[in-house]
């Protein structure tokens, strides 16, 4: 059996970052600071609710943060991932690559 | 370990991997953007601070509200035309923004008051120290602007 520190890779996968949805949101969102919110859901090409749903869920555990304000009159939802998001979003790329080098 | 989702086989660790990897959020526009930003306000701060020691009564109102305009301008601007704050740019930013301030307040400022005891401060005077207390400013908006992420 291949271990990494005594324990397979697939138990260093991050459940909340697991979802291909959540997975995209998160990997857009290392490449920058922060994203305004219609620019995310165009990249990741994800329908309004469902990119909202996701990133609540992602905030509720610590690894997003929505930041809402305006621009002019303009409502604007900025987003962005916390270090936790992005230490979580490392682990869960690693724990991927151990399981693609079939360690 | 993961219960909604089921382990992934190498394949779909791989697929996932490859999906991570596909399309970029960050653009050079909103890079540049960003070091625009950031280079308006470092010089803005820097003619702001010098040109204080040449200017009085209405030109020094019609400064501050210039200056103040500019900085307030610069934020909705950038915040208005990028969709995306690129890596690391604000820490960027604030670092040569706040060096440049700093610069001018602690060597700029001094050197034009200690010449203004032997003769009046002059306009070229106050562009050369406007120029230097600039340049933190200037680079870093070339550093963001260079940045490949």
């Amino acid at each position: 059996m291949s271990t990494i520190e005594g324990r397979h890779a697939r138990h260093r996968l991050d459940e909340a970052i697991a979802s291909p949805v959540r997975l995209s949101l998160v990997a857009a969102l290392a490449q920058v600071d922060e994203a305004e919110f219609a620019h995310v859901r165009d990249s990741i090409e994800v329908s309004d609710s469902t990119l909202s749903r996701h990133a609540a869920q992602l905030e509720d555990v610590g690894y997003a943060k929505i930041r809402k304000g305006y621009v002019g009159k303009r409502p604007r939802t900025w987003l962005s991932l916390t270090s936790t998001g992005r230490a979580a979003f490392t682990q869960h790329l690693a724990a991927l690559r151990a399981i693609a080098d079939g360690l | 370990m993961n219960t909604t989702h089921p382990e992934p086989t190498p394949q779909q660790a791989h697929a996932q991997l490859a999906a991570t990897q596909t399309r970029s959020l960050g653009s050079a526009r909103d890079r540049r953007v960003h070091a625009l930003g950031t280079a308006v306000v470092g010089v803005t701060i820097a003619v702001y601070a010098t040109a204080q020691t040449i200017v009085s009564g209405v030109g020094e109102v019609a400064l501050s509200v210039a200056f103040f305009a500019l900085i307030l301008g610069q934020g909705w601007w950038v915040e208005r035309a990028a969709v995306t704050v690129p890596r690391r740019s604000r820490l960027i930013s604030r670092l040569g923004i706040g060096t440049s301030f700093v610069l001018g307040l602690v060597a700029v400022l001094p050197w034009l008051n200690l010449a203004a005891q032997t003769s009046p401060t002059t306009w070229p005077m106050v562009w050369a120290g406007s120029a230097v207390a600039a340049v933190p400013a200037l680079i870093a908006a070339a550093v963001i602007v260079g940045r490949r992420r």
